[in-house]
């Protein structure tokens, strides 16, 4: 059987070609979407790290899929539910210490009103961590990531209900374990 | 606890800062680390399915497994390996968690050689992260590999010096629990493995503690002339559970090298700790707490490498000298904010520091200086434990943390390192010192 000459020495251009074009879309994806991703794993998590972990892990499932998922606003998709179903089994396995985040403090120049904003976010930062993952989930997936209850519930593998019920109990946490926050967050009477 | 409804949610206030907070993170590219991931899990997927196949075929070959003489297994050379990069950290229990030190070996490569009898513990060439974990993916949590300490020392008598590694691999046996199933000590040389020094029998029966089968935890290892001494634990024996056995390079591979020593009692160290506090004002009219430490070893047995974990007032900033090596809140995060005793006191800080192993009938002491103020563990704490504070317009719900009262006191307490998940002695080893 006669084949192309340079098939003999290197294989790549009649085998390779498809799968470096694979690889450098999935290169372009990672590095796109990247940041966006480490967005929402730093909510999940409160670290640096281990959202930088939880993110490489996700992407490591998309990177073995990456032939079969599609277009690369699939592709987010499909990692975005990775990132959430790691998180949440992960957690399930381990025991998660409740403590603060590595990042750094917010800018020493932010004025009075700032400066209240920035106590309110680490006290919140702090109050996530406290929380178990499926109910961080949820409140991330809804108030963050901006799905509906529909597809928070497709996302994390559930039904409506129960991110119904994820999300009230999250909110109730919330006022337990940060009840400084709540004037921030819940109107109160008077509000009303 | 009323339940809320969402119509009393401000989302959109919840929003701004769950962007502003998500702004915190640092953008990485990711792309190297994730191929590089994904090709190795490939490997070591590929490669289980190998060893399952091998486990069948050679399932008649367990029968003639040779049995060790006698806890601990020489093995000889093995795979080339890549040298860590920089210091192995240790691991460190922090108030009943498992808390690993992620300072150094982020990128650490180590090949390491297959688990006798536990194929499903991975080896190879592992990346090792997060504190000396090397886990294929998360799926495979429960049979993780840990570094649990490394030395430098010229075990081949070349006149360069080796690495040694206590590695061991860990399965867990409840959600956030994991144990050793086994160990083993593994040098390297250079660009290369020399070889496997011991490796304890496998834990065939975990994940019950002590449940079954031999449980040998590793517990030290040492360099004395050129020779390994590995101290061990044998949770099954009643009468010498705690011993020493040399090993040394005869130039293709490691052999025992001396008789198995019996190290004593129950573990053989007898741990004692007194400390006081002094207060003070430095040459900048900066006021300081200093606080010796002094352990004493009264057991007939040489201790492992100790720790020192002390538990501080949130006012109190560790300063000096006499914090190097140790695992400060400022590098670990997870250390800040602890609640150690629930309802009794709260803002507190906790420090791991390594200590050397203590001779029989030793005595050390270490010196550790805190700034007195409001320091950057208290700025943080301040911002972050507003939790603590009762808020007025609260008319009821949960009793605030803050009616604990704050910690007056510095509770220092020195272990035994517990490689293997072994807790070692831990008698009479904490006090408590009225801050000055």
């Amino acid at each position: 059987m006669s084949e192309p000459a340079e098939a003999l020495v290197s294989p790549e251009p009649f085998i390779g070609r498809a799968a470096r074009d694979r690889a450098e879309e999935f290169a372009a994806f990672v590095r796109a979407r990247t940041p966006s991703l480490l967005r929402t794993a730093f909510l999940l998590t409160g670290d640096q790290h281990l959202a930088e972990d939880l993110v490489q892990s996700a992407l490591v499932r998309t990177h073995r899929a990456w032939r079969r998922i599609g277009p690369p606003d699939h592709a987010e998709a499909y990692t975005r539910r990775a990132m959430y179903h790691l998180q949440v089994s992960l957690w399930r396995r381990r025991r998660v210490p409740e403590s603060l985040s590595a990042a750094p403090p917010e800018p020493r120049d932010a004025g009075p009103d700032e400066t209240d904003r920035v106590d309110v976010r680490l006290a919140l930062l702090s109050a996530l961590r406290r929380l178990s993952a499926a109910q961080r989930a949820v409140l991330i997936l809804r108030y963050f990531d901006d799905c509906s209850e529909a597809e928070a519930a497709q996302v994390l593998g559930v039904r409506v209900g129960t991110v119904k019920s994820q999300t009230n109990k999250a909110l109730s946490r919330l006022r337990v374990v940060a009840p400084e926050l709540t004037r921030h967050y819940f109107a109160t009477e008077v509000d009303r | 606890m009323s339940s809320l409804r969402e119509d009393e949610f401000r989302a959109e206030v919840f929003r701004a800062d769950l962007e502003a907070l998500a702004g915190r993170s640092r953008p990485v590219d990711l792309h190297d680390r994730v191929v590089r991931a994904s090709r190795k899990a490939r490997t070591v997927s590929a490669v289980a399915a190998v060893a399952v196949i091998t486990v069948v075929v050679a399932g008649l070959g367990l029968a003639v497994w040779r049995r060790p003489t006698g806890p601990v297994l020489p093995a000889g050379p093995l795979r080339p390996v890549m040298l860590p990069q920089g210091d192995v950290p240790q691991m460190w229990d922090s108030g009943g968690w498992l808390v690993r030190d992620r300072r150094a070996f982020s990128d650490g490569t180590l090949t390491v050689p297959g688990w006798p009898g536990l194929p499903q513990c991975l080896s190879g060439r592992l990346e090792f992260m997060f504190g000396g974990r090397a886990v294929d993916n998360p799926a495979s949590v429960n049979k993780e590999v840990h570094v649990v300490k490394s030395l430098r020392a010229d075990v081949d008598h070349d006149g360069s010096e080796e690495l040694l590694v206590h590695l061991t691999c860990h399965t867990g046996f409840q959600p956030g629990d994991e144990e050793a199933i086994m160990a083993q000590v593994v040098a390297y040389s250079g660009d290369r493995l020399l070889g496997r020094v011991v490796a304890s029998p496998p834990h065939t029966d975990a994940p019950f503690i002590g449940g079954g089968g031999p449980a040998i935890h590793i517990m030290d290892v040492s360099v004395n002339d050129g020779t390994v001494r590995v101290d061990w634990y044998d949770m099954k024996s009643d009468t010498s559970p705690h011993s020493s056995t040399t090993y040394g390079w005869d130039g293709h591979e490691f052999k025992q090298v001396g008789d198995r020593t019996g190290l004593g009692g129950p573990t053989g160290v007898e741990l004692s700790i007194e400390a006081s506090g002094a207060r003070g004002v430095d040459d900048l009219g900066q006021a300081f707490v200093a606080v010796d430490v002094t352990v004493h070893n009264s057991g007939p047995a040489r201790s492992s490498a100790l720790r020192l974990a002390m538990v501080a007032p949130v006012n109190l900033q560790p300063a000096g000298p006499g914090w190097e090596g140790c695992l400060l809140p400022s590098q670990a995060p997870w250390l800040m904010n602890l609640t150690p005793s629930p309802g009794q006191f709260t803002g507190a800080f906790a420090v791991n520091c390594p200590a050397s192993a203590i001779d029989p009938g030793q005595t050390i002491t270490w010196r550790f200086h805190f700034l007195v103020g409001d320091g950057p563990n208290a700025a943080v704490l301040s911002a972050s434990a507003s939790p603590i504070q009762p808020d007025p317009s609260i008319p009821s719900g949960p009793r605030p943390v803050s009616d604990a009262p704050a910690l007056e006191t510095i509770s220092v307490e020195v272990d035994q390192q517990p490689p293997g998940g072994h807790e070692g002695d831990r008698s009479d080893n904490t006090v408590q010192v009225p801050v000055p």
